[in-house]
């Protein structure tokens, strides 16, 4: 309706059509200007997936001396072939699937009740929040030697496990503060009802509250998922081998080993970005709801 | 329940500070931990670190020239966006792909375009005449930090679009109503009402974006390592290198506990300005 | 000061017709009221006027000007927002004096006219006050400042106390009146509160899905309802309704309904004898014109007390007829009568009305 979309520069959307000379004119320059502006940017954000995406397609003499966008020479397929052959590449997708999807569903589990407390029953008072956010300022760096001697200690180093446990820790303030509004947005009488008909506080979390935050819980798990798979520290400093390497550090390692093979890499690459894509598309709306809602409350 | 659930994990948190603070203190290494107590020995070769201040610098460079082109392109973004319904829709799923890229991606892509032989940026410049050589961007002392800043725009402008999109679409309409029959022009409505209404979020977008740039590590390791020469070389990725490269690990937790330092000192003001100024203008 | 006037003014919100051929004029310093339930298109007329809206079709003038294709800063009105509307990072003062600031008005004169304005609304205390602190009616003020602070042709209030509490919505609609007055601008008011429109409005414009159903003073309205929907809206509480057979054999007329007959008098007759829609009609008869008593008299017939509501000045009582229907009867003196109490019921015959059941016209106007 053209009053709901009366936006905040303040002009009402007035007969677009058959508006008066002059101010119809300002309109569509301003319009003009505007969309101008967003396909800038369009193109911004699209061209580097397409030109790595191109790349990937082209026979590797024109990749390394031509930086065109489409494929002058034709397209072909070999890089991606030569890419999964060559490297583990599958290998190294497999380690960070299940690495990811483990520790997301770690973080969950473990998430879902510590966050249900702290909003519900103020568990940890002031502390606890402060800690979650004191994990977001410190860089992971800092805490990067000690987390290496404590995996090697218990020697967990270039195993799957070491690496799961260390992202659960890792990801799990996120995973509270991604929860967090949707668990305050849960009316406290559901669960005083669920309470005064005799169900205990993990009852009640479980069938009642959960199913209310399907959609946090959902965005969390997708997002402690991407964060997993995209993880670069201390999937560096704890794995060292194929066998448990995942995918970030064994593409970068691919560059050392195999010298600059830019169109094979460009295939290895995309392997490992476009499941993300996929995922993203598909869960676009919760995500970014999920983001709006976390970010806006600092 | 979760009560000892949680204690463990503060518990657990807590314990890797105390070791890099003790580590800190001692003269060691990666196989052969706290060997040698040395007081406050490696914060005073810290003090000399040529490399050190180097890292500083270019990290609050890094941060703040992110920060800003970031929350200001986005927030550009926000505001053209905000009566386009069919285009708004599309880009805010378009603009998670970027964010959401893993940052081998975001290297691998840039590395490309960036390419001085073969990169498309390169390509374009001199088809279109602007320039006559290969302009080496990751392998220019000058162009090194520029060029991460731009793969990381491209990364985190639109997280900055869409949180500051929703910001807009959330403000209530009726003031903005009000205006028109007013007659106020629309540049007097962005400046006196749209301005004010949106500085909170602006802020907070601001000071998260500014928190994570801070933590910079992969991009650098992925496309430049630090070099050329130390131009960007940054705080996490120096650290590493002392750290895990040079095994340094005493020297690595010392200049951990500094940075860290650094770091609060900076945000901590930030954090406590934005709580007063949410404060002044919700009660005011 | 302009008079308000449209002709065949439509409006559609895709293919929903929201305003229907709609047709009135607001004289020059009048208050003049669209009264209406939700939905009936009042809001959206009133947007139209100040050109929040496009109109769809039709037209629309202030004085003899055509003013469908200027936009709202150029057509000199103000208005009063449902919600307020008020500019939430400014204070009192600044809020009022946007208007003025915007027209680059020398500083001096728009502080002098913002004081003048606060004074008289009795705001000059709270000036310096963030909006966000102020209390519903002291919002409702400030927004009237900021819409009179202007001196605009037009004023238009869009259910301006609606959303005050019971107590203040009376106090503030006898204040707005005052000072509505006092400045003698021309006023379109919307409400979907019948006893403001009636006791505030010069006239009051009624509509209903989409439809202008009647235009008139205040108490013509009451008195002369042109259809059921009128009659049914206006007044509180409501008119009874009850479906009835005319008939005249041998030139004496008489009113049957389920649960009595009734000869009608002189008064009424005239009208019905000039109707020609057949037999059935629906009577209405408001419960201030329904007389209960414990004797017979004429034209009274028999029913029974249902409950009975107490409300001080007056009492309303429900009363179940013979046939089962409930209709409301209003006295003034306190009804002593107990639930279940047999009594006898007449009606004021000079304030009857009739109406044709299919198109609910009042038949005195068919």
């Amino acid at each position: 309706m053209a009053t709901h979309e009366f936006a905040v520069s303040g002009e009402p959307t007035l007969a677009q059509e058959e508006s008066p000379g002059s101010e119809g004119a300002l309109r569509l320059l301003k319009r003009t200007g505007r969309i101008f502006v967003i396909v800038l940017f369009l193109i911004f954000i699209l061209l580097p997936v397409a030109f790595i995406c191109t790349t990937s397609l082209k026979i590797p003499l024109e990749i390394r001396i031509s930086g065109a966008l489409l494929p002058q020479g034709g397209v072909v397929w070999e890089n991606w072939v030569k890419a999964f052959s060559e490297v583990p590449v599958l290998r190294y997708l497999f380690n960070s699937s299940l690495i990811a999807f483990v520790s997301a569903m770690l973080v969950l589990f473990i998430a879902v009740p510590v966050t249900y407390s702290i909003v519900r029953f103020r568990t940890g008072g002031f502390l606890l929040p402060s800690w979650i956010l004191g994990t977001y300022v410190m860089p992971p760096i800092v805490v990067s030697i000690p987390i290496f001697t404590m995996v090697k200690m218990v020697g967990l180093t270039n195993t799957l496990p070491g690496l799961i446990i260390v992202h659960t820790m890792l990801n799990l303030p996120i995973a509270v503060w991604l929860m967090d509004s949707y668990f305050r947005a849960v009316p406290k009488e559901l669960e005083f009802a669920a309470w005064t008909d005799g169900y205990s506080k993990v009852r009640t979390l479980v069938r009642v509250v959960v199913p209310l935050i399907k959609p946090g819980v959902m965005v969390a798990g997708i997002i402690n998922l991407i964060l997993s798979w995209n993880e670069f520290l201390f999937a560096l400093i704890l794995t060292y081998s194929a066998k448990s390497n995942t995918f970030p550090i064994g593409i970068s390692n691919f560059v050392g080993e195999h010298g600059l093979q830019f169109g094979q890499m460009s295939a290895a690459a995309l392997a490992g970005i476009i499941p993300i894509y996929i995922m993203v598309f598909f869960f676009a709306r919760n995500l970014v709801e999920g983001l709006t809602r976390g970010g806006l409350r600092g | 329940m979760t009560v000892p659930a949680i204690l463990i994990l503060i518990v657990v948190s807590l314990i890797p500070l105390v070791y890099v603070l003790a580590l800190s203190f001692t003269k060691s290494s990666m196989t052969k931990p706290l060997q040698e107590f040395v007081g406050f020995g490696n914060y005073r070769a810290a003090f000399h670190d040529e490399v050190l201040g180097i890292s500083v610098r270019n990290t609050l460079v890094f941060a703040i020239t992110t920060t800003v082109l970031e929350t200001v392109l986005g927030f550009i973004l926000a505001l053209a966006l905000q009566k386009e319904r069919l285009l708004s829709k599309i880009f805010r799923t378009l603009a998670l792909l970027p964010l959401f890229t893993p940052p081998v991606g975001v290297a691998m892509i840039w590395r490309l375009i960036y390419n001085p032989e073969s990169g498309m940026i390169n390509h374009y410049l001199m088809k279109v005449g602007l320039s006559r050589g290969f302009i080496a961007f990751l392998g220019d002392k000058k162009l090194a930090l520029p060029s991460i800043i731009g793969a990381d725009v491209w990364q985190w402008t639109p997280f900055c679009f869409l949180l500051l999109f929703a910001a807009l679409q959330s403000l209530p309409r009726e003031p903005f109503e009000a205006a028109a029959v007013d007659g106020t022009t629309p540049w007097q409505v962005f400046r006196k009402l749209t301005l004010p209404m949106v500085a909170p979020a602006l802020i907070v977008v601001f000071l998260f974006r500014m928190i994570i740039s801070f933590k910079v590590f992969d991009l650098v390791f992925m496309l430049t390592m630090g070099g050329p020469g130390n131009s960007t070389q940054v705080a996490s990725f120096y650290i590493y290198r002392v750290g895990f490269k040079m095994f340094n690990t005493g020297y690595g937790a010392a200049l951990s506990v500094l940075i860290l330092l650094l770091i609060s000192l900076f945000t901590t003001p930030l954090t406590i300005g934005r709580d007063l100024f949410m404060k002044r203008i919700g009660q005011e | 000061m302009a008079s308000v006037a449209l002709r065949n003014v439509w409006k559609y919100y895709g293919h929903v017709e929201a305003v229907i051929d709609n047709s009135w004029k607001c004289e020059d310093r009048e208050f003049f009221s669209i009264l209406g339930p939700s939905g009936c298109g009042k809001s959206s007329t009133l947007r139209m006027v100040a050109g929040l809206e496009e109109i769809s079709k039709g037209d629309l003038f202030f004085d003899s000007r055509r003013v469908n294709d200027l936009h709202p800063r150029d057509r000199n009105v103000a208005m009063v927002f449902e919600n307020w509307a008020l500019y939430p990072t400014m204070n009192v003062y600044d809020n009022i004096a946007h208007p003025l600031r915007v027209r680059r008005i020398p500083a001096r004169e728009i502080d002098q006219k913002v004081r003048e304005a606060a004074e008289f609304l009795g705001l000059t205390e709270i000036l310096k006050h963030n909006v966000k602190r102020l209390s519903g009616g002291e919002m409702q003020r400030v927004s009237i400042g900021r819409a009179i602070v202007r001196d605009p042709a037009v004023l238009l209030m869009d259910e301006p106390i609606s959303h005050l509490d019971a107590s203040l919505r009376s106090r503030m609609r006898d204040e707005l009146k005052t000072q509505i007055s006092k400045l003698g601008v021309t006023t379109l008011y919307i409400t979907h509160d019948q006893v403001e429109a009636m006791a505030m409005a010069d006239r009051i414009a009624v509509m209903n899905e989409g439809r202008v159903q009647q235009i008139g003073k205040p108490l013509d309205i009451y008195s002369h309802p042109r259809n059921i929907f009128v009659a049914g809206f206006i007044g509180e509480p409501s008119m009874n309704f009850i479906n009835c057979e005319y008939s005249s054999e041998g030139g004496s007329a008489v009113l049957k309904c389920p649960s009595f007959t009734i000869a009608p008098e002189e008064s009424c007759g005239k009208s019905i004898s000039r109707y020609k829609g057949g037999r059935s009609l629906k009577l209405g008869v408001r419960p201030e014109d329904v007389k209960v008593g414990t004797k017979e008299g004429p034209g009274s017939f028999r029913a029974v007390v249902d409950f009975v509501e107490p409300q001080g000045d007056r009492t309303i009582v429900s009363l179940r007829l013979a046939g089962g229907e409930t209709i409301l009867a209003q006295s003034l003196d306190r009804f002593r009568q107990p639930a279940g109490a047999n009594v006898q019921v007449a009606f004021d015959q000079r304030h009857l009305h009739f109406f044709n059941p299919e198109t609910g016209v009042n038949v005195h106007y068919a």
